[in-house]
């Protein structure tokens, strides 16, 4: 037995590279991939940032109505978030942790709004509570003015609820239900077991839930301008500069200002708490068990509180009906289809919703597969870089974006503006890190060996990916293909700056028609939204023929 | 003499800083079934996915049928292999595996069929070509993956632990039948373990590894008989290593008294191998018929069935183990002599290190 000779693992640049050499498709996708990501986020976030002079960036930042919006801006949507987290949390605790009757109704419920802009709910607001509201003008015959941060809090605690829900629920599903079985056999229950284990535990995913919640509330744009009345945020103020006075600088200034804070955001779920979550991905599901750590009093103060919730969210969806099929609700109540032809059938902006918001979910979807191949399963330089570039639109405010398409692309050799195609990537770059996410949590749970076997039995990285990994996360593939054709539906600050008179989308159509005092326009079109979605949703069932239910997402 | 097919030439391999395996070297004949045997962590799997292309060496050079292949990617590599949790396509059907390399070579569709019916025949699959993995058991998901193998017909068939997920007695039947199917194809064969019956029952060569160092090669009797290392003696079966004085001579000195070994022993520390089954006992010295001959003490015994095991302790207070085969009812106790021949000793005077 020889001493072993020196030296130590070939890694770096130099091997890589030389292993790619080998497979040129590879090397192909790669530099596609990365093109991808020059043309169409680096260029264009380098432009925006340049576009403003210095002068500027100066009025902005002494300018005293832009200093305050960006008060307004964190203040209401750290007060939304908090407050629709905590709900989502009680909500979600209820759904996993309890056997209350009509759970299955309950979750249905809860997911109904994010088949709608979050508009929506600022208009069941002005319908409800508003100047002429229907509960406060007609039934109480109050004259209240609830527009302002208070009215635009309540719109936005119940806008958000859904997102919470869905997340913490996903976090509360990861915990082990082995470690609370552990914790009770060493005797722990009740307030004593959900502190110092069940909160524990998902005290890490809380955090991400509560930053990816701020961030979406930081950048809405629709219910601000529909209730925010004078109470101005950053968003409404950048449309306003570029819409109203056409100071596009100025616009990106605003815009800017509104990324630093998700940014931090973004670089603090990253680096800071995805290294200290302790909740792990076991794959083995624990059947029958039931986690009912709750005492009765408790249980029933969460259905009690569950039912407000439903009933909120079923008043809304209702008040939304009711102003979309009568003549004038809460004064002339004959039945009318003319709302739903006018803002449905007569309207075009419904049918370019949808072909975005498909073409969206057809290439999320697979460049987020793509995506999470590379950087999961191959080493190349630069893999590191991609899938920061992935992820980052997820930190990035959709006016952000919105903007920055257009000041890259409106001349030049990819001219783009007042076309659907401009649309399209706006769309793309906003949910690509929703498929990209959704494939690599399907990947990491794929034994490496099965990619193994198909490479030992002579199968290149592009076989290997057509026939084996595409076929195996069907599922996961279909959940981010509903995901981000109805986050795409749904979007309103990504497309404000991109959409053009010819190419007008329904979600910024019912947020103008209630602007300008159209409610039941407005309302028939949020009927047709939600109707096309389920409608899609149950064709995408019959295609696709998954086991995927939205509902249990 | 059978030609060579495989060769590793001086293999080393890091993980980051650590080195996992110590400038490896060894020769594989056609048709052979060798097996890498050691404990986990011993870096025999890390040799095989070298093999297999999945990691590349850091030094040293493999060559196949001719072809040094360290440099070509795995897929261009003709080493197919059956994973130890078998990896099997989940979406895809029996058939659909076995025939997944030859639809990849592009194979003409008559040819692929016959290939993988001979296949799914061989390892008695016949007629669940249409079912789904997940609805065989372990056995028969255990046959899909060595057929999906063997129909490739590899330059050197690459085994990790396709046994260890099956009980006791279907790996036994498995065993013979994968033997009986290795021999009869003329397949070379790398098989790696950490199951030292399994190793000894099935292959022409056995090769030890012990933290990424190949401690010996050879056919299971040498491993058995001639351990070259202590860890060797001791991996495999169970053995009293006991340090004793050479002296250029058979006769070794171990504390006041002397051994006879099996060869001449260098001078210097030296170790003897002995092994428990070639040891027997005696009430009085006179009954004691063999050259190396020790009073002892029974410290205490086990009854094993077939035989008895004896912890004993001798005068310089070393443990010796002694299994006493086909007992009958005599159980030692106390003062007793122990005897064993020069024969059945084996000098080891290599350290492994």
């Amino acid at each position: 037995m020889q001493a072993a000779s020196a030296g130590r693992e070939q890694t770096g640049w130099a091997s890589e590279i030389r292993a790619l050499r080998r497979e040129p498709q590879l090397l192909l996708a790669i530099g596609l991939l990365f093109l991808m990501f020059a043309v169409f986020i680096i260029y264009p976030f380098i432009k925006l940032i340049l576009v403003p002079s210095a002068l500027d960036w100066a009025l902005a930042i002494t300018g005293k109505e832009f200093q305050e919006a960006f008060v307004h801006t964190l203040f209401s949507s750290l007060l939304s978030t908090a407050s629709a987290m905590v709900m989502g949390f009680l909500y979600a605790y209820a759904m996993n942790y309890t056997d209350l009757p009509g759970r299955r109704f309950f979750q249905v419920v809860a997911l109904l709004p994010s088949m709608a802009p979050t508009v929506v709910s600022g208009l069941a607001f002005i319908m409800l509570f508003g100047r002429r509201g229907f509960i406060t003008y007609n039934l109480l015959d109050l004259k209240v003015d609830l527009y302002g941060w208070f009215g635009l809090w309540v719109v936005q605690t119940i806008a958000f609820f859904p997102l919470a829900y869905i997340t913490i629920s996903g976090v509360l599903k990861s915990i082990s239900p082995n470690l609370e079985l552990a914790a009770q056999n060493l005797g722990a229950k009740g307030f004593y077991l959900f502190r110092t284990v069940t909160l524990r535990l998902a005290t890490p995913g809380l955090a991400s839930a509560f930053l990816l919640v701020a961030i979406n509330s930081l950048a809405d744009f629709g219910n601000p301008m529909l209730v925010g009345a004078n109470y101005h945020v950053l968003a409404t103020e950048a449309y306003a500069q570029v819409v109203g006075a056409w100071n596009l600088p100025m616009g990106a200034v605003l815009s800017v200002f509104l990324v630093i804070p998700t940014l931090i955001v973004f670089f603090i779920q990253r680096y800071y708490l995805e290294k200290n979550s302790y909740v792990t991905v076991t794959g083995k599901p624990v059947a029958g068990l039931t986690r009912v750590t709750v005492s009765p009093a408790v249980r029933w103060m969460l259905f009690a509180f569950c039912c407000f919730i439903s009933l909120s969210i079923l008043l809304i969806i209702g008040v939304v009906c009711l102003f979309a099929f009568t003549r004038t609700f809460g004064f002339d109540y004959t039945f009318t289809m003319d709302y739903f032809i006018e803002g449905v059938l007569q309207s075009s902006s419904l049918k370019n919703s949808w072909m975005a918001s498909m073409t969206t979910a057809v290439f999320t979807t697979l460049l987020g597969i793509a995506l999470a191949f590379l950087t999961l399963r191959r080493r190349f330089p630069g893999r590191a870089v991609m899938d920061f570039l992935a992820m980052l639109p997820v930190s990035l405010p959709g006016t952000f974006i919105g903007l920055a398409l257009i000041m890259a692309f409106n001349s030049g050799p990819l001219e783009m503006t007042g076309t659907l195609v401009i649309v399209v990537v706006g769309m793309t770059l906003r949910q690509l890190p929703v498929g990209y996410r959704q494939a690599v949590s399907g990947l990491s749970q794929i034994e490496k060996s099965l990619e193994q076997a198909s490479t030992n039995l002579g199968a290149d990285s592009l076989t290997t990916f057509w026939k084996i990994i595409v076929p195996m996360l069907k599922n996961s593939l279909s959940v981010s293909f509903v995901y981000s054709f109805m986050r795409s539906m749904n979007t309103l600050s990504t497309v404000i700056f991109l959409i053009s008179p010819e190419w007008n989308l329904a979600s910024i159509n019912i947020m103008s028609l209630a602007n300008q005092g159209f409610l039941t326009v407005a309302s028939a079109t949020a009927v047709g939204m939600m109707l096309t979605i389920f409608l899609t949703f149950g064709l995408a069932k019959l295609i696709l023929r998954d086991q995927i239910n939205i509902f249990d997402l | 003499m059978a030609e060579i097919v495989m060769e590793l030439k001086n293999i080393n391999k890091f993980f980051g800083s650590t080195q996992v395996i110590h400038d490896v070297s060894f020769q594989v004949k056609k048709g052979d079934f060798v097996t890498l045997l050691g404990p986990s962590g011993c870096g025999k799997t890390t040799i095989l996915r070298m093999i297999a292309g999945f990691y590349e060496p850091d030094g040293g050079s493999i060559t196949l049928a001719g072809r040094q292949i360290e440099h070509i990617p795995p897929y261009a590599r003709n080493t197919a292999m059956v994973f130890q949790e078998y990896a099997l396509f989940p979406h895809m059907t029996v058939y659909e595996n076995v025939a997944y390399g030859l639809h990849v070579r592009h194979l003409d569709e008559s040819e692929v069929k016959k290939r993988v019916e001979d296949a799914l025949k061989l390892m008695q699959l016949k007629g669940m070509g249409d079912r789904y993995p997940n609805q065989m058991s372990g056995g028969q998901q255990q046959r899909v993956a060595v057929a999906r193998a063997l129909v490739m017909k590899p330059d050197v068939l690459l085994l990790d632990e396709p046994l260890s997920n099956l009980d006791a007695k279907l790996r036994e039947s498995v065993r013979v039948e994968l033997r009986a199917i290795q021999r009869d194809m003329g397949l070379t064969t790398i098989y790696v373990t950490h199951d030292q019956q399994e190793a000894l029952s099935m292959s022409d060569s056995v090769i030890i590894m012990q933290k990424g160092h190949l401690h010996q090669q050879g056919t299971p009797h040498e491993i058995y008989f001639a351990p070259r290392t202590p860890f060797v003696a001791d991996f495999i079966g169970t053995t009293n290593l006991v340090e004793v004085e050479g002296n250029d001579a058979l006769i070794v000195s171990y504390g006041d008294t002397t051994l006879m070994a099996d060869a001449v022993c260098p001078a210097g520390t030296v170790t003897l191998s002995v092994r428990p089954e070639s040891i027997r006992l005696a009430d009085t010295e006179d009954e004691a018929e063999a050259e190396n001959v020790l009073p002892v003490e029974v410290s205490y015994s086990m009854f094993l069935g077939e035989k008895v095991r004896y912890f004993l302790k001798d005068a310089t207070g070393r443990e010796w183990l002694a299994d006493i085969f086909d007992p009958g009812r005599r159980i030692f106790e106390g003062k007793v002599w122990m005897y064993f021949r020069a024969d059945r000793t084996h000098v080891i005077t290599e350290s492994g290190e």
